[in-house]
């Protein structure tokens, strides 16, 4: 089932840049995809417009779900930076898109309490954002992103400032919890190695400006450890994923 | 604690010491410049003549602070809701500011018909600018990302200004804040040498006025430590209050070591 269409999207910044031009894109419910491209082919311009943050120049983005019922698009948002307010302790962060809706205290602590759980930092709640390294600082804002357990996670390369140790780590992890949780998840990456290891689907984008010009399937089986990480199949995968992105580096 | 605390105390005593030997060698008059015994002699013998007066300037030093946060605060935040708002207003913020306070001080002493008011007007004038300034580039100085959180969970204006804008300002606010303390401590030092006010309600200013006129320069030395001592109390005052509000988050409060 088809969770969010985006139909021949193009997005011309005031400045005059285009960053996007005809960029089509299906999101599928439940499944997780990564976008993969060089650096600027408007990747993180592609999550903003499906996060509703930046209305497209042309074109469309249809959520054909939320037009039935009538709601607003449920959907976390993970950024490259932990993006967390210093002057509040870890919990109160995840507690941050509750209590902008409204959500009763009681209720929100607990709510918080449990997807701090679910990202392994039990314990961490009275922890100040300075007190956490950086690692742990990214686990409290991927769960403030799926404390409203929403339908559609969208993280913008959220572990590329990370050290190698550490995105391993995150990257079994977030797998583990997509498998738990099943939310959809769009990963935009720069990374081929992290996109194979993580995702079902691989859309590959030109540079600027950026289109989808293909998509590649990863069938590989979940769940995805260490073992498949050192697998001649995973290697096989990742030239493959080479390939197609340096296609769309030539396209440019 | 260590070296901070005992450098400038030891250098301090170092003056002192110099300033007593230099007035006893030389035999300079008191009336011309009293030695820090004499001074301090004084300053004991005087203290009912000077504390009313300490307690009238630092009761106006500290309603104009306070205005000066409200008011300050205030503008800021309508200044960041509405760019008009700014866009109108600031000019004449910025004129109020530069205008020199000896300058605008007889004409405010002429429309508020009232010494205390106009003397505070005088030193609210001086001392809300910093926080002004300061609490503006705060409130602006959020991470974008976190504004487009904020947009992504339907966060109207006022919520983000809430749980975001005033946060993110307040080490900005405090800033200001701890320039603003000793402003106000001078603005109403100098309103009150325009005023040059007599009476029982006078404050320190006018203390000095009137040693000078009697040639009792230690009685001026006197006040002038006390001036100088209660702009110094604020300062750390202020200093221990913003302390106390950033330590858990700031990395201006936050020791080196973490």
């Amino acid at each position: 089932m088809q969770l969010v269409g985006v139909r021949g999207v193009s997005k011309v910044f005031a400045n005059g840049v285009k960053a996007l031009d005809g960029a089509s894109l299906d999101i599928e419910a439940g499944e997780f995809l990564s976008v993969l491209g060089p650096s600027g082919c408007g990747k993180s311009t592609l999550l903003r417009l499906i996060a509703g943050l930046t209305p497209p120049s042309a074109g469309t983005i249809k959520w054909p779900e939320s037009e039935r019922t009538g709601g607003k698009p449920d959907l976390g948002f993970v950024f490259q930076e932990p993006t967390l307010m210093p002057w509040a302790t870890a919990l109160a962060n995840v507690e941050l898109p509750l209590r902008l809706r409204g959500v009763a205290r009681g209720e929100r602590e607990a709510r918080a309490a449990e997807a701090l759980g679910h990202v392994g930092l039990a314990g961490f709640e009275r922890s100040w954002p300075r007190e956490l390294s950086g690692g742990m600082k990214m686990r409290v804002s991927i769960a403030r992103a799926l404390v409203t357990g929403p339908k559609l996670l969208l993280m913008d390369e959220p572990f590329a400032a990370l050290d190698e140790i550490t995105r391993r780590r995150l990257n079994t992890d977030l797998l583990e919890l997509w498998q738990r949780t099943r939310f959809t998840a769009v990963f935009v990456t720069h990374s081929v190695f992290e996109s194979v290891f993580l995702s079902q689907r691989i859309a590959v984008m030109n540079a600027r400006p950026g289109r989808v010009l293909s998509e590649l399937a990863i069938p590989a089986p979940y769940p995805r450890t260490e073992a498949f990480g050192t697998s001649a199949e995973y290697a096989a995968l990742c030239r493959l994923a080479s390939a197609h992105l340096s296609e769309a580096m030539m396209a440019a | 604690m260590s070296a901070r605390f005992i450098a400038p105390v030891i250098m301090g005593l170092i003056i002192l010491v110099l300033w007593e030997a230099v007035v006893r060698l030389a035999e300079i008059p008191p009336y011309v410049l009293p030695g820090p015994l004499v001074v301090a002699r004084t300053l004991i013998a005087d203290w009912a003549t000077l504390a009313p007066a300490l307690w009238v300037t630092l009761t106006i030093t500290l309603e104009a602070l306070a205005a000066a946060v409200v008011v300050g605060v205030l503008l800021a935040v309508l200044f960041s809701l509405s760019r008009w708002v700014e866009l109108s207003l600031f000019p004449y913020a910025i004129i109020l500011q530069v205008t020199p306070i000896v300058a605008i001080a007889p004409l405010i002493i002429a429309w508020a018909n009232d010494v205390d008011l106009s003397l505070l007007i005088c030193a609210w004038l001086v001392a809300f600018f910093p926080i002004l300034s300061n609490t503006i580039l705060g409130l602006r100085s959020v991470d974008h990302n976190l504004l487009a959180l904020f947009e992504l969970y339907g966060a109207g204006r006022w919520r983000t200004l809430i749980h975001l804008r005033l946060p993110a300002a307040l080490p900005y606010f405090l800033g200001g804040l701890r320039i603003s303390g000793g402003l106000a401590l001078i603005g109403a030092v100098v309103a009150e040498f325009v005023a040059g006010t007599g009476g029982n309600a006078s404050g320190l200013a006018w203390r000095i006025l009137e040693a000078g006129y009697q040639l009792r320069i230690p009685r001026m030395f006197a006040a002038l430590v006390l001036i100088s001592a209660a702009g110094i109390a604020i300062y750390l005052l202020l200093s221990l209050l913003s302390y106390l509000l950033l330590r858990r988050w700031h990395e201006s409060a936050v020791g080196p070591e973490g």
